[in-house]
């Protein structure tokens, strides 16, 4: 005799949209780097930069972050929000490194690219199924990621800077077509980078 | 709006189909057929089924009261109980207790359930020897019951939506009543602005319990070392509360620690003040046993402080009095607010005064 039952689970409520924020880099950039102050996350953003420039011609990279490691998981301050949205033409966050922080930081990602923002998210492996999941949650399933190996915090100076060496690519192709990479792999040949 | 029901060849089929689709919390559930639904959803108090008690994050799952009801009976939950559970659901849905952070951190934190009032008598809440443990029906399914919303309407999912480090056995469930009689405080939800003839469950995110030695003997100061004993569990540097400094922790004392409060002439608020007083160190001291720690203080004092107003110690009392063990709570002290006690009303059937007995 077969048996009926109800499903226990509910959809997310919330109306997806599509990400359709791209940068143009035909005027000078302005890229915000914005580091949710998670272990190394400010340094490793700044590192970034270097890298970045030599893709984009012009850019700039004003730096913001959430100021102390306690507000990580939350989504920055609307002010704080209006202050990268006025100083920048597109957004590099960095990064989702534990469960609360990338909460804060897809939910970071999301209200800049509803606010017509380009982001790039980066993310660590090991927090990469909770990312989309939450980009979903969040109603833009379409959110941008480069997905980083996992942990970078932690990691020595110089591994962390060949990351971001290996990784600026993904994440221009984030900021100018909204595609997702998957780096997670791209650091395998560590062992020959010198540590620090 | 209800879904067309899912159909298996057998129970056994259904609940491994349940299971499958990571929709329990790997124990046996009870299959939430049409007809159990049903059953639960006549102690509704009359709200219809496709009322919404909130939107549950991080999925922001629509939390209708039958899906309430659905994972009410996959908890095993007696059907006269559902009031309970409809009191906790609000209270999970409220903003403040910031569900999505709190279901996605690393740090294995998990809704403490404390029920007051006479609901306790009524529903047969524990508030005993054992009442977090073994044994006590009404608090492991309610407890269950608002484990499984989380997971199957917030999103919830161990390595998805849960992403604790190393899960905890009190995300199966915590709950118990607070035994009002043996406590020489006034009831807690009264406390917190309820009136005594309330029914009140009040939620608070917490680790799971740490034990509180304090062996009693005959020295005269014994309610103020019992205090500094807690508040140095409070305080301890292995703890999140006292880097952040904000929301909210809680302590649930046996009957016999909270007498040694009472002989020394203690109110609840006076026990939240001395604690607030204890329970601190400096910045210079954690930063020399924790490191990096010290990272996450948001502000420059010198002394920091494990919440930020006495007020903000929750302190019940509950438990046997046949040893010399209390327990405290350390929380995860992150999101908007530091995580802060959500407490939400038992409502009853219109024109009842009371629930109905599940002893009648």
């Amino acid at each position: 005799m077969p048996v009926n039952y109800l499903d226990p689970s509910a959809e997310t409520a919330t109306p997806q949209e599509p990400y359709l924020a791209r940068l143009d880099e035909r005027c000078n950039p302005r890229i915000a780097l914005f580091a949710n102050l998670f272990a190394d996350s400010k340094e490793f953003l700044l590192d970034l930069a270097s890298p970045l420039g030599r893709l984009l011609s012009g850019s700039t990279y004003p730096y913001f972050d959430k100021q102390y490691g306690r507000y990580m998981s939350t989504a920055a301050t609307p002010e704080l929000r209006a202050r990268i949205i006025e100083a920048s033409d597109a957004v590099v966050l960095a990064y989702g490194h534990c469960g609360s922080c990338t909460s804060g930081v897809v939910h970071d990602a999301v209200l800049l690219a509803q606010q017509g923002r380009a982001v790039a998210t980066m993310v660590t492996a090991r927090f990469r199924d909770e990312a989309l999941f939450l980009a979903q949650a969040l109603g833009q399933p379409e959110l941008p990621f480069v997905f980083l190996p996992h942990p970078v915090a932690g990691q020595a100076t110089q591994w962390q800077r060949e990351l971001g060496e290996r990784i600026a690519p993904a994440v221009v192709k984030a900021l100018k077509t909204g595609a997702s990479t998957d780096a997670t792999d791209v650091m395998t040949a560590r062992t020959t980078v010198a540590t620090a | 709006m209800t879904r067309e029901p899912l159909t298996a060849p057998t129970e056994s089929d259904a609940a491994a189909a349940l299971a499958k689709n990571r929709q329990t919390d790997g124990l046996p559930i009870v299959v939430p057929t049409p007809e159990r639904v049903e059953e639960m959803l006549l102690y509704a108090m009359g709200l219809p089924r496709d009322a919404s008690l909130g939107h549950l994050l991080p999925r922001n799952g629509n939390l209708t009261i039958e899906k309430a009801a659905i994972n009410a009976v996959m908890a095993g939950c007696a059907a006269e109980t559902f009031p309970l559970v409809i009191a906790a659901c609000e209270a999970i849905c409220d903003p403040a207790f910031d569900a999505g952070p709190l279901q996605n951190t690393t740090h294995p934190v998990t809704p403490l359930i404390i029920v007051n009032g006479p609901a306790r008598e009524l529903y047969g809440v524990s508030s005993g020897g054992g009442a977090m443990g073994p044994g006590w029906p009404v608090n492991l399914t309610l407890g269950r019951a608002i484990r499984l919303i989380l997971i199957n309407v917030g999103g919830g999912i161990p390595g998805v939506g849960d992403m604790a480090s190393l899960g905890s056995p009190s995300k199966l469930a915590l709950c118990l009543a607070e035994g009002e009689e043996d406590s020489p405080f006034e009831p807690l939800h009264v406390s917190l602005g309820f009136d005594a003839s309330d029914s009140v469950v009040t939620v608070l995110a917490v680790e799971g319990p740490h034990t509180m030695m304090f062996n009693l003997d005959e020295i005269e100061n014994q309610a103020d070392l019992f205090l500094r004993t807690l508040a140095a569990g409070f305080a301890n540097p292995a703890t999140n509360n006292i880097y952040t400094g904000v929301g909210a922790v809680a302590a649930v004392l046996n009957p016999l620690h909270a007498k040694i409060l009472q002989r020394a002439g203690m109110t609840r608020r006076d026990v939240q003040h001395k604690l607030f007083a204890y329970a601190r160190s400096t910045r210079s001291a954690l930063k020399a046993i924790s490191g990096a720690n010290i990272n996450t203080i948001p502000h420059s004092d010198e002394v920091v402080t494990v919440v930020q107003r006495p007020e903000d110690f929750l302190i019940f009392v509950s438990g046997s009095d046949g040893g010399g063990y209390s327990a405290y709570f350390p929380t995860w002290s992150g999101g908007k607010q530091g995580n802060i006690p959500i407490s939400r009303k038992v409502r009853f059937v219109d024109g009842c005064e009371m629930p109905r007995s599940i002893r009648d």
